[in-house]
């Protein structure tokens, strides 16, 4: 009777061998799949490609155009309320926040263009996440009430843009050239 | 299959170990060159299916338990809630945490909502991603940040995490708005805008 130990030692058929070393190795691959720790494996989101730099293109006051100043010092000078925005018309908006309250909408507008000395246009007011007021204005000065309202239940963001309709003036009106208005636009408590 | 071992009395005990060939099964006499010969020949096959076996079964078994035992390794964002979390984590981990106010801008709707941010002492980031399934994409995106004034960014897409140097001070409570602007009109990216009142770290 030949001992284990011997036999071990002695030639291994085919496919004794063959299983032997694909158990070992199989073994060896459990093994060392086992030992990886977390840190080989890669968690959490993947890494986002992109590229690392900005430009500051341009920084503009939408009030700040040429002879904008004088004329925003005109439309606020009899202001009625403290609660108020500035807005050239033109496509223009103005980002405006309401406390809550109830309020009546006045304005007070003049043209910036010399020569044209009547004309109304379209104030298109958004609440956040609210209605929406649309309506028309005529140009006058000092400030006058339009007869809209808006009350708002909580501090709301309102966003706003104004829109020349109509024009009369002493000048040659080009048909390609559109007058620019300021308009003050006030919420008065009631 | 039986195999007579053919050991010389010079052969060392550790040689006892090593595969031999038997005169009957290689038909050459025992102790001559062609034995020796076919020694060699017969350890070189035994290597070669030690080494197969060994690199198949590691192999297999390896890849097998890898799959079962750790999670697929991360896939890009392929919608617009997992690229969102994607970089709001990135933003979260350069700020080292997340952000006091952050505003999406998608391709869905260019503008953002009306955001209140109150008055303070506030550091501006800027990031935009694109979706893994975007095949084009526009390099550049123009952002403009809208509150008592305009003010316009050119930034890459994608992009890192952007911070803007100068700092923004709002002396009252002020309403911002996001837009995003592309010279060419594809989609699949989003543009998110941090406003955070911590120093930079």
């Amino acid at each position: 009777m030949t001992s284990p130990l011997r036999r071990l030692f002695r030639p291994w058929p085919r496919t004794t061998l063959v299983v032997v070393t694909g158990l070992v190795a199989g073994l060896a691959g459990l093994v060392s799949a086992d030992l990886r720790t977390p840190d080989d494996v890669p968690v959490g989101p993947a890494p986002l490609p992109g590229e690392s730099w900005v430009e500051l293109l341009s920084m503009a006051d939408p009030l700040g155009g040429d002879g904008f100043d004088e004329v925003v010092t005109e439309v606020t000078a009899d202001a009625v309320s403290d609660e108020m925005f500035v807005l050239p018309s033109g496509g223009e908006t103005a980002l405006t926040l309401l406390p809550e309250g109830g309020y009546e909408v006045w304005t007070s507008c003049r043209f910036v263009e010399e020569g044209f000395d009547q004309g109304s246009g379209t104030l298109d007011m958004y609440e956040h996440d609210g209605e929406r007021h649309v309506f028309d204005v005529e140009c006058v000065a000092p400030a006058a009430p339009t007869g809209e309202t808006v009350t708002v239940p909580e501090d709301t963001a309102i966003q706003s843009s104004f829109r020349v309709m109509t024009y009369q003036g002493h000048v040659p009106i080009d048909d390609d050239m559109e007058p620019t208005m300021i308009i003050a636009v006030y919420f008065v408590p009631r | 299959m039986g195999h007579d071992r053919c050991v010389s009395e010079n052969e060392t005990p550790q040689r006892e170990s090593e595969p031999v060939v038997t005169a009957g099964e290689a038909g050459v006499v025992p102790g001559t060159g062609e034995a020796r010969s076919a020694v060699v020949r017969r350890r070189w096959r035994l290597l070669v299916v030690v080494v197969v076996a060994g690199v198949l079964s590691a192999s297999v078994t390896f890849l097998a338990v890898r799959h079962r035992t750790f999670p697929d390794p991360p896939a890009p964002p392929g919608n617009v809630d997992e690229l969102r979390d994607a970089m709001t984590d990135a933003i979260d981990r350069d700020l080292g945490g997340p952000p006091e106010m952050l505003i999406p801008v998608t391709t869905e709707s260019t503008e953002s909502a009306m955001t209140v941010i109150p008055a303070g002492d506030y550091r501006l980031g800027l990031m935009c991603g694109v979706l893994a399934t975007q095949r084009e994409s526009a390099p550049e995106i123009t952002v403009r940040m809208q509150s008592d004034v305009y003010r316009d960014f050119l930034i890459p897409c994608p992009s890192t995490p952007l911070w803007i140097e100068e700092r923004l001070v709002f002396t009252e409570d002020l309403v911002v708005s996001i837009t995003a602007m592309q010279d060419v009109a594809v989609g699949g990216w989003l543009v998110l805008a941090v406003l955070d009142s911590r120093e930079a770290g």
